[in-house]
């Protein structure tokens, strides 16, 4: 009983010894996202986090950093808070994002030697100053499914200007033949600094599985209408044979190896492979696995070779799902394995050979300048 | 005998109570409803949100996991050769210190992907003064597959001499994502013969924030 205790208080004191994890840092949140606003003030605060005892130094760096102050700066529950205070002017001259940086840099322990590796971790406050006249960005996101599925997308519209702007959304959906549908979005008012998300969906029944693209082009009154692009891809029910073993050796069993790629977007169970060759007995099956949505990934089983002649035969692979089955019929190369042992008999016989000869001729010679003499 | 019978039909009546309090509780319970169960509903609602958090951790210096400090210790150029190098890729040439296979390994922790920038408080010339032209320099890389998903043009696994400011960019776009969260940062130290007996105590400084 105590030898057990004993053994319990030297693992717990084995792990109070155990360093912690010694280049840990960072800081929460990340970022704050503000518009600018005339005289705005407000107060900011950012969480910093060390590893246990190390000491930072906080600061305010960046673009407008000249409107930041600290006004906290201190450590609580192992963290280092500091907050801090925009006072923004009545106005800023340059227009766009703003990163101001909000830092914390560490303090490295002198006991340390040679080169060492410390942090200067950033908070930031990104401040979005408006452009003159009607500016505007976008976003969007559109979701992958299955074919015959609907896509809901979202099409978001930021005014960055200091003008309001009135936006005509068109959407075109396109894929590798070209056009396949165009519609526009209603026409609506965006105030400047002001947010708009379409959340829509488009009917995809009339559309073949594949990639797609979704582009929205959004006229609002500037010189040129903003656009933005995102791929989408509609799934069917598909397992395809991405690539394959070619080359095995002859009359061994070999570890044949299929990559398989599934086209669906949802999980895919009960798939397996095979292989099996033309004309012959010599088969093989791979262990069933399920796929994951769009996974690809690869598939082993073990083929004997034992009995095919020739170099070059022909396969056929098959990935067996869900009560379909994918083929492909490729060539497969057999080659010989290489016997190293014989390789190297052969080598040394040569040699000894060689030895004896020139061993031979050596007696010769001396025994001819024997005889003459 | 009329005691006997008043406590049999006492218990008799217990009995009788005890059947009907058990089957009320039994439905009761089975239906779950307010009746004599002191069962009660309410809808509860959790809300939960997750703040951004930049942070990295050192994860390893010269191949020691947990340490953040690269070591070689006291070395000469050998005799009669102009300058050793020693780089944290396992590799010394010309030199008499001991090789280090490893260099920093980085990994972004947090669930924003950051920008990274590298400076140190020296730079060759002043860790090697009046010498014939020494190198420091750093060389950072993709431990994992597209960790750095854009690097600034000529910086991926390139060495480039350190310098003391962090106003060059290495990484814009650091990866949070699980497979793909892990840069290495290898050191180079190319020393010239006619450097001067010098022990110096380098800090590298890896300056991050959100994207």
């Amino acid at each position: 009983m105590k030898r057990g205790r004993l053994i319990l208080c030297a693992i717990l004191f084995t792990l109070i010894l155990l360093p912690s994890i010694s280049g840990l840092s960072g800081v929460s949140p990340a970022s704050y996202n503000i518009d600018f606003e005339p005289n705005l003030k407000q107060e900011f605060s950012f969480s910093f986090i060390f590893d246990k005892g190390v000491k930072a130094d906080a600061y305010v760096g960046g673009g407008l950093s000249e409107y930041v102050t600290i006004v906290s700066d201190k450590y609580a529950f192992g963290r280092k808070v500091v907050v801090v205070e925009l006072d923004l002017p009545e106005k800023i001259d340059v227009p766009g994002l703003h990163r101001i940086r909000v830092g914390a840099k560490e303090r490295l322990s002198d006991s340390l030697s040679g080169v060492s590796v410390g942090v200067d971790v950033g908070g930031i406050i990104k401040l979005r100053v408006p452009y003159p006249g009607k500016y505007a960005e976008l976003g969007l996101t559109a979701a992958t499914v299955n074919a015959g599925e609907d896509v809901s997308y979202q099409l978001s519209i930021h005014s960055r200007g200091d003008e309001n702007i009135f936006v005509e959304p068109q959407i075109i959906i396109t894929n590798e033949g070209g056009k396949v549908e165009e519609f526009s979005l209603e026409a609506r008012e965006v105030k400047s600094a002001d947010s708009y998300v379409y959340d829509r969906i488009i009917n995809t029944e009339k559309y073949g599985a594949g990639d797609y693209n979704i582009t929205a082009i959004v006229n609002y009154g500037g010189e040129s209408p903003a656009t933005s692009r995102m791929l989408f891809r509609l799934g069917e029910l598909r397992v395809g044979i991405s690539n394959y073993t070619d080359t095995v050796m002859k009359d061994k069993v070999n570890r044949f190896t299929m990559e398989v790629e599934s086209f669906w977007n949802d999980r895919i169970g009960d798939v397996y492979g095979t292989v099996s060759i033309v004309g012959y007995q010599n088969s093989a099956t791979t262990p069933t696995i399920s796929l994951k949505p769009w996974q690809k990934t690869t598939i082993n089983g073990f083929l004997d070779t034992t009995g095919i002649e020739e170099d070059i035969v022909k396969a056929v692979l098959e990935v067996h799902y869900e009560n379909k089955v994918t083929t492909k019929e490729v060539d497969l190369r057999l080659i010989k394995e290489t016997n190293w042992l014989i390789v190297w008999a052969v080598i040394g016989g040569i040699l000894i050979v060689l030895l004896i000869l020139i061993l031979l001729l050596a007696i010769v010679i001396l025994l001819f300048r024997r005889k003459k003499k | 005998m009329n005691s006997d019978n008043l406590l049999l039909t006492v218990a008799a009546v217990a009995v009788i109570v005890s059947i009907v309090g058990i089957s009320v509780t039994y439905n009761s319970i089975s239906t779950f409803d307010n009746f004599l169960t002191g069962f009660a509903t309410e809808v509860g609602y959790v809300n939960v949100s997750i703040s951004s958090s930049a942070s990295i951790n050192i994860t390893s210096a010269g191949g020691n996991a947990g340490s953040k400090a690269i070591n070689y210790g006291a070395g000469t150029v050998d005799t009669g050769k102009d300058r050793a190098l020693l780089v944290t890729n396992n590799t010394v040439t010309d030199g008499s210190w001991s090789a280090i296979d490893g260099g920093f390994l980085i990994e972004n922790i947090g669930n924003v992907n950051v920008t990274l920038n590298v400076s140190a408080n020296m730079t060759a010339a002043t860790i090697f003064p009046a010498s014939t032209s020494p190198q420091f320099q750093y060389n950072i890389s993709n431990n994992e597959a597209n960790a750095c998903s854009e690097y600034w043009a000529g910086y991926e696994a390139v060495f480039k001499d350190f310098t003391t400011s962090a106003s060059d960019g290495v990484c814009r776009n650091f990866s949070n994502m699980d497979s793909r969260d892990e840069l290495r940062m290898d050191i180079l130290f190319d020393i010239p013969s006619d450097a001067s007996e010098n022990s110096e105590y380098i800090e590298i400084t890896l300056t991050y924030s959100s994207v």
